[in-house]
């Protein structure tokens, strides 16, 4: 039995194709870009947890300041 | 603006209509180029949406060396496309030359019991995990061997994340997809009960970078 | 990609370096039914996460002989027993196995 062609595997084809075009190709990243996850609490919130805890502190020292 | 692919700078894209309707106009450094489209709002982040895309980039890169981008990439407008160029040219440049006249295809292979079908019943916890580490070492073993078979025909092979079965990247020029397919019947009648599918062949978008990355 | 000193400027966007609320805003939509799909899918994308990951781990373990046999009785018995209340989540949610793939942008998709 031969190898079965695309068009009679079209399903599957389908979303191994998908499946490539949105983890595959280029990826351009960083602040020009709008919008690149899906759910982008997720993103900002990796940020958040990268970040040094020193800065993290830093900047809730200021805000206590400023607000004070 | 959603970007499309990365292209040669002295490339010329043909005149084809993007998925927001319309033209896709190309954006040149020195070296190399970003084919865009100036687009109203962000495209829809959906199935057909992609689709769509992907007949676009397809369109394009069987009439110019490109690197296709991934799906949905939007960036604010044409400085920040020209600043991403300048930073990434040489690397680009270099990819574009590798790549050229070559695609992808995608392997899928099965086999008896590959569906991890959760059992009716209640099997033991033991033979639940010896079960699932069967699973584990037949996907592996299926993988080696196509990824050995594959490699007579493909310029390079990359395995893909293993959560959605054995699946294999194989990069070729497009006419040599019938010699992968007469290596891979081979496969299927050495291996009595393995089965492979094929997909592609279409713009190479698992090998866009260079070094491998343990997952894609 | 430092920010512009404002007075009333979030925490979150000093650590970030840019307006990142702002961002956040203009992505993500108002309609709570769509913001509790949405952290459903994350939520349980983690536990299949953590799930392949533990399943990883056993089977390493097993096929190193370092289990014993009540040990893989009693880790075989928790991820299948895992595996099942995921599927249950999974079909209370409408949500296939392949929706359970969050796109972390360029980290790459999680599964």
């Amino acid at each position: 039995m031969s190898v079965p062609s695309t068009t009679a595997s079209n399903d599957v084809a389908l979303v191994d194709l998908l499946d490539r075009v949105i983890s595959g190709g280029v990826v351009i990243s960083g602040d020009i870009v709008l919008g690149i996850a899906d759910v982008d609490l997720v993103y900002l919130g990796l940020r958040l947890v990268l970040a040094p805890a020193h800065e993290v502190e830093e900047s809730v020292n200021l805000k206590r300041v400023r607000t004070s | 603006m959603l970007l499309y692919a990365v292209i040669r700078a002295e490339a010329e894209s043909p005149a084809l209509v993007g998925v927001c309707g319309g033209g896709l106009e190309t954006h040149r450094d020195a070296e190399v180029a970003l084919v865009a489209e100036a687009c109203d709002r962000p495209p829809e982040n959906s199935r057909p949406m992609a689709l769509r895309y992907y007949e676009i980039v397809d369109q394009l890169s069987r009439s110019v060396s490109a690197l296709p981008i991934r799906f949905p990439t939007t960036v604010g407008g044409r400085d920040d496309v020209i600043r991403e160029l300048a930073r990434r040219a040489p690397q680009w440049r270099r990819r574009l030359d590798e790549l050229d006249g070559l695609a992808e295809m995608v392997l899928r292979a099965s086999w008896p019991g590959a569906a991890a079908t959760p059992e009716s019943g209640h099997p033991s916890g033991s033979a639940y995990l010896r079960h699932r580490a069967a699973l584990v070492h037949t996907a592996e073993q299926t993988a080696g061997q196509l990824e050995r078979r594959a490699r007579l025909v493909c310029r390079d092979v990359r395995r893909l994340s293993a959560t959605q079965g054995v699946r294999l990247a194989c990069l070729l020029p497009r006419t040599a997809e019938l010699e992968l397919r007469r290596v891979l019947n081979e496969w299927q009648q050495d291996e009595v009960g393995r089965e492979v599918t094929l997909g592609g062949p279409w713009p190479p978008f698992s090998f866009v970078d260079v070094q491998e990355t343990a997952y894609r | 990609m430092t920010s512009p000193e404002r007075p009333e400027e979030p925490v979150i966007d000093r650590i970030l370096g840019y307006d990142a609320l702002d961002a956040l805003s203009r992505r993500v939509t108002a309609d709570p039914d769509q913001v509790e799909r949405g952290l459903v899918q994350l939520v349980l994308t983690l536990v299949e996460l953590l799930r392949q990951l533990m399943e990883r781990q056993a089977i390493h373990r097993l096929d190193a002989g370092a289990l014993t046999e009540a040990e893989t009785e009693r880790v075989g018995e928790t991820l299948m027993l895992l595996e099942r209340r995921m599927a249950e989540l999974r079909e209370h949610f409408g949500l296939k196995p392949e929706d359970l793939n969050i796109d972390l942008g360029p980290l790459g998709r999680l599964l």
